[in-house]
């Protein structure tokens, strides 16, 4: 860690946070539990940026349940999520598992669900898991505040949909919902390596036990989020038995993935249909 | 680039320094304050021996600016050892013969402090998920756990 930076300003409030953003326009650089601008840092890519600005002290910590979701605030940890047993119940499972599928504690400790958004990078596992969830987010700026769906909010590798003088300052996940329940499942080579490829499942079932909504992400098959929505196409309004599942491993991915430097497309692609079978298994025993 | 003066309240005492901006907590600790127990190891936030305890949580002093760490209660493992007295953890360790080549034994000492700390009767899974973020590269490691076991009974020796 030595980047050379004018200042680091830990803000109070979140009008303070914007104005900097604001004044300082691309030279300032937002930062939380630091642990990808860690990584940046050493990797050169910190180019232009004089002034980080801390977003640890504006009171976006938090989860609490509200009338329109389950709101987080952007600088709640990784175990925080993971501590806290709303996370645990079928309908935010997949958030579960992700943030704790982050392989060391101390890291858990300090990075935010903002944060890894906010970073847009393909193989991250709490990102995934939100698009599985049908997540938004809320961003704001001196010049108001929009709502986006979490997967809008990603343009290609560490390219994020957020301007410059933006803030995340929170992710809001729809309220719990019966016969419903959620997953993520990721392959690694090592457990505290990053995913090869993911997926993150939302499956909500009618009162028959039939399909009446799937949500599919693959994590690290497309530099962003990849929402595949043939496993809803074939699923809707069926009973998930062996030959349906059969039949959707077939046709998924719809998309080629792409190569990454721990597996080829080919590799990702086989080993996509079985991770997913088997995420989508864990997801129906936590319905039954 | 203009140095900053901030406080740090580590291992209980009071400090005054000038750090650089994006300065990392380790390098504070160790060339500045002359703590020398964590130590830099991957500098990448992998390998554990740079943990360090920050309001109760251990986290990776490497990559944790030291600047975010000004006004919270940062303990290093020479913070364990008081009056003399090795603390129930420290001696744990040894007891448990965790220790070969010793690299990583600062690190996992704090991981082991900050995981009693916030639950005294651990489960296995949960000792497990405390050390997820420490390696060790001689094996000794592989007595962490039974070391977590001794200083659960430890402390309650000392307490009764």
């Amino acid at each position: 860690m030595h980047y050379e930076l004018k200042d680091y300003i830990k803000p109070k409030t979140l009008e303070e946070a914007l104005k900097l953003l604001h004044d300082y326009k691309g030279a300032a650089k937002i930062i939380a539990g630091g642990t990808v601008i860690h990584e940046l840092s050493e990797r050169n890519l910190l180019e232009g940026v004089e002034y980080f600005v801390d977003i640890e002290n504006l009171g976006l910590n938090y989860v609490r349940i509200e009338k329109d979701g389950l709101h987080i605030g952007a600088t709640t940890t990784f175990n925080q999520i993971v501590n806290n047993s709303l996370f645990t119940k079928p309908s935010y499972y997949a958030l579960y598992l992700a943030a704790k599928g982050v392989s060391s504690y101390q890291v858990r400790n300090v990075a935010t669900i903002g944060g890894s958004v906010c970073s847009s990078i393909s193989f991250l596992d709490v990102p995934n898991a939100l698009v599985a969830l049908n997540a938004k987010a809320k961003l704001v700026s001196l010049n108001g505040e929009r709502i986006e769906n979490v997967e809008n909010l990603f343009l290609g590798m560490l390219n994020p949909n957020i301007s410059e003088d933006e803030i995340l300052t929170e992710i809001i996940l729809p309220l719990e919902e019966t016969k419903t329940a959620s997953y993520y499942m990721k392959l690694t080579e090592r457990a505290f390596d990053y995913a090869i490829v993911s997926v993150g499942i939302k499956v909500k079932l009618n009162e028959n036990g039939y399909v009446e909504n799937i949500r599919t992400v693959f994590g690290n098959v497309q530099p962003t989020p990849y929402i595949e929505n043939k496993v809803y196409e074939i699923a809707k309004g069926k009973y998930i038995n062996e030959d349906l599942i059969k039949k959707i491993m077939e046709e998924i991915p719809s998309v080629e993935p792409i190569d990454s430097i721990n597996a080829s497309a080919w590799y990702k692609k086989k080993v996509l249909k079985v991770l997913f079978r088997d995420a989508l298994k864990e997801t129906l025993e936590m319905i039954s | 680039m203009s140095k900053k003066q901030i406080k740090l309240i580590v291992n209980g005492k009071e400090e005054i320094i000038e750090v650089n901006p994006y300065e990392s907590l380790l390098k504070v600790l160790r060339e500045y304050l002359g703590l020398t127990g964590a130590k830099r190891g991957c500098d990448y936030g992998g390998c554990g021996v740079c943990t360090v305890v920050v309001n109760g949580k251990a986290v990776y002093s490497c990559m944790y600016p030291a600047i975010k760490a000004e006004g919270k209660e940062i303990t290093t493992v020479e913070g364990l050892y008081k009056n003399g007295k090795l603390h129930p953890v420290q001696k744990a360790f040894i007891d448990a013969n965790t220790v070969q080549c010793g690299y990583s034994i600062p690190g996992a000492i704090m991981s082991a402090y900050a995981l009693l700390l916030n639950n005294p009767n651990p489960s296995d899974e949960d000792i497990k998920e405390a050390f997820s973020g420490n390696l060790c590269r001689c094996s000794a490691g592989y007595y962490w756990p039974e070391a977590i076991k001794l200083a659960i009974k430890y402390m309650k020796q000392r307490e009764s």
